[in-house]
C-alpha cells in the first residue's frame, strides 16, 4: 500500500485523493488567506497538489491535512517573495513585550461586545493582524487544527505556535475594540 | 494581577484549545474560580474563538463553488500529470501557466471531471465496445463521488442504518455489508443515476482506497463477474438475483475482484464463483 507508484502510473493512485483532496477547502482558504487575490491563490493551491503529487510516494502515513497544508503555506510564500510581496517579519525576534500588564488591564474583556461582532467586522480584523499572526489564528479558528499540526505546517516549535496563538488573539480583541470605539 | 496570572496565562489558551493535560485543567479550573480578572477574560477569549469558529464555518460555506471549480481543476491537472504518454492531455500538462489560464472559465466546473475521465478512458480503449459506454459512466460517477462532499448522502458504517435509507428511495433493496473481508468498512450510501436507472451506490473505505459499489435492478440472467481495467481504476461487474453490481476503485485488480468475491458469496453463501484471481 505505501508503494511508491511507478512514474506512468495512472491517476488517482494509492488513496491520494481519499486522503489530500477532501483538504482542498482548507488549502484554497490558507492560500487566499496568505496571498489576498483569489487567481494565484488558485493556482497555489493547484501547483502544490501537483507537487504532493508528485511527492506522495514519500508521505508517510500521518496526518494529510498538515502535510498539504505546509506544502500549500511553502508555495504561498514562494510566491508572495517572487512578487515582492513578502512582509512576514518574524515577530518571535522582536523583543518581548513590557507593556503586558498593562496591555492585559486595558484590553477588551468584554464578551458581549464580542459575540455582536459580525462576520465581515471578524475578517477585516483578522486582515489587519501581522501574516504571522494571521495564519496562526486561521490555522486554529478556521480549520480546528491541534498545536502540533500548526507547529507542522508552520515548521516552527510547539511553544511558539502558543504565544503567537496568545498575541495573536490579544491583537485581535484589541482590534476589535477600537473597530467598536470608531463606530459609535 | 498576580505572579499566578502572568504563569498560567499561556496555560489558559491552551485550557482553550483543549491542549492541556488533567493536572493542568484542574490547575487552571481552580485559577479560574478564584480570580477574577482571569475569568473574565477567559470568557471573552472564549467569546472570540466561538464567533472565529462561526465566521470561519460561514467563509467555508459561501466557498463551496470556488472550491468545486478548483476540484475540478486539480483532476484535470492531475490526471494529465499521470498520463504524459496521452497526446491529448500531453498538451495540458507542458509546464507553465498557459493551461491554467483556460480552465479559469466557470463553464469548466464539475462537469470537466467527468469529461476528462471519459477522454482519459476512452484513450485506453480496452473495454468491450458494448461496456465502454456503462463504463465511461461508473468511472464518471467513481470520480465525481470524490470530490469533497459527493461521497456520501447517509453516512455510517452500520448496514442496519444505510439499508433502511435506501428503502424509501428505491423500489428495490440492495444488499448491504457493513464490512467487506479485512480491510474494507462501510462508510456511506448515495443514490446515484446509472445507465437511465436509479442505482444504490455504497462507498467502502479500504486502506488507502475508496470503492465504490453500484446495485441497480437488471432483468438479464445472472452473470460470472467480469474484471476491466482502465490505466488505473479497475471496474468488477456481475450480476445476481436479478441485481447488477458494479464495484470501481482505484485499487489493485485483484484486490478489487477478493471485494467482488466477498460480496458475492455473502449475498449467495457458499456459491462460489471462479474468478480469476482465487481468494
Amino acid at each position: 500500500m505505501t508503494k511508491d507508484p511507478p512514474r506512468s502510473a495512472p491517476w488517482p493512485t494509492d488513496g491520494f485523493d481519499a486522503l489530500i483532496l477532501p483538504h482542498l477547502g482548507a488549502a484554497y482558504r490558507l492560500a487566499l488567506w496568505v496571498v489576498r487575490d483569489d487567481a494565484p491563490a488558485q493556482d497555489i493551491v493547484q501547483d502544490s497538489y501537483l507537487k504532493a503529487y508528485r511527492a506522495w510516494g514519500r508521505f508517510q502515513p500521518g496526518n494529510a491535512k498538515a502535510w498539504i497544508l505546509t506544502i500549500v503555506r511553502r508555495q504561498a510564500l514562494n510566491w508572495l517573495r517572487r512578487e515582492r510581496l513578502y512582509d512576514l517579519v518574524d515577530i518571535d525576534d522582536l523583543p518581548a513585550r513590557t507593556d503586558d500588564e498593562a496591555l492585559r488591564q486595558d484590553q477588551v474583556q468584554d464578551t458581549v461586545m464580542i459575540t455582536a461582532q459580525s462576520d465581515a467586522s471578524l475578517h477585516a480584523a483578522i486582515d489587519r493582524l501581522a501574516p504571522a499572526l494571521r495564519e496562526v489564528i486561521l490555522l486554529k479558528e478556521f480549520e480546528a487544527l491541534s498545536y502540533r499540526e500548526i507547529a507542522e505546517v508552520l515548521e516552527i516549535p510547539m511553544g511558539t505556535v502558543m504565544s503567537r496563538l496568545s498575541r495573536a488573539r490579544e491583537a485581535l480583541k484589541r482590534l476589535l475594540m477600537e473597530a467598536g470605539h470608531h463606530d459609535t | 494581577m498576580t505572579p499566578e496570572c502572568r504563569n498560567l496565562r499561556l496555560s489558559l489558551e491552551a485550557y482553550l484549545d483543549n491542549e492541556l493535560g488533567v493536572e493542568a485543567v484542574l490547575t487552571v479550573e481552580a485559577h479560574l474560580g478564584a480570580c477574577p480578572d482571569c475569568a473574565r477574560l477567559f470568557a471573552a477569549s472564549r467569546a472570540l474563538k466561538l464567533r472565529l469558529g462561526e465566521a470561519g464555518a460561514a467563509e467555508a460555506e459561501t466557498q463551496t463553488a470556488e472550491v468545486a471549480e478548483l476540484s475540478a481543476k486539480i483532476r484535470h491537472a492531475l490526471i494529465a500529470e499521470a498520463v504524459p504518454e496521452t497526446p491529448s492531455v500531453t498538451a495540458f500538462s507542458q509546464r507553465g501557466r498557459a493551461w491554467v489560464k483556460p480552465l479559469m472559465s466557470p463553464d469548466f466546473g464539475a462537469g470537466l471531471v467527468a469529461a476528462c475521465a471519459v477522454m482519459w478512458v476512452a484513450s485506453g480503449a480496452m473495454a468491450p465496445r458494448g461496456q465502454a459506454a456503462l463504463t465511461d459512466e461508473l468511472v464518471s460517477s467513481h470520480v465525481r463521488s470524490l470530490m469533497p462532499q459527493h461521497l456520501i448522502d447517509v453516512q455510517s458504517s452500520d448496514h442496519h442504518t444505510v439499508k433502511p435509507w435506501f428503502a424509501g428511495k428505491l423500489d428495490f433493496s440492495p444488499p448491504v455489508l457493513s464490512r467487506v473481508g479485512d480491510k474494507c468498512t462501510l462508510i456511506g450510501g448515495r443514490l446515484d443515476y446509472v445507465a437511465h436507472k436509479d442505482t444504490a451506490a455504497m462507498a467502502y473505505q479500504c486502506d488507502r482506497h475508496v470503492v465504490n459499489l453500484y446495485v441497480q435492478t437488471t432483468d438479464q440472467a445472472d452473470a460470472r463477474p467480469d474484471s476491466n481495467s482502465h490505466q488505473g481504476y479497475q471496474v468488477v461487474r456481475w450480476r445476481q438475483n436479478h441485481l447488477a453490481y458494479f464495484a470501481v476503485s482505484d485499487m489493485t485488480a485483484p484486490a478489487l475482484e477478493r471485494f467482488a468475491q466477498v460480496v458475492f458469496d455473502a449475498n449467495h453463501g457458499g456459491n462460489k464463483l471462479s474468478l480469476r484471481t482465487p481468494l
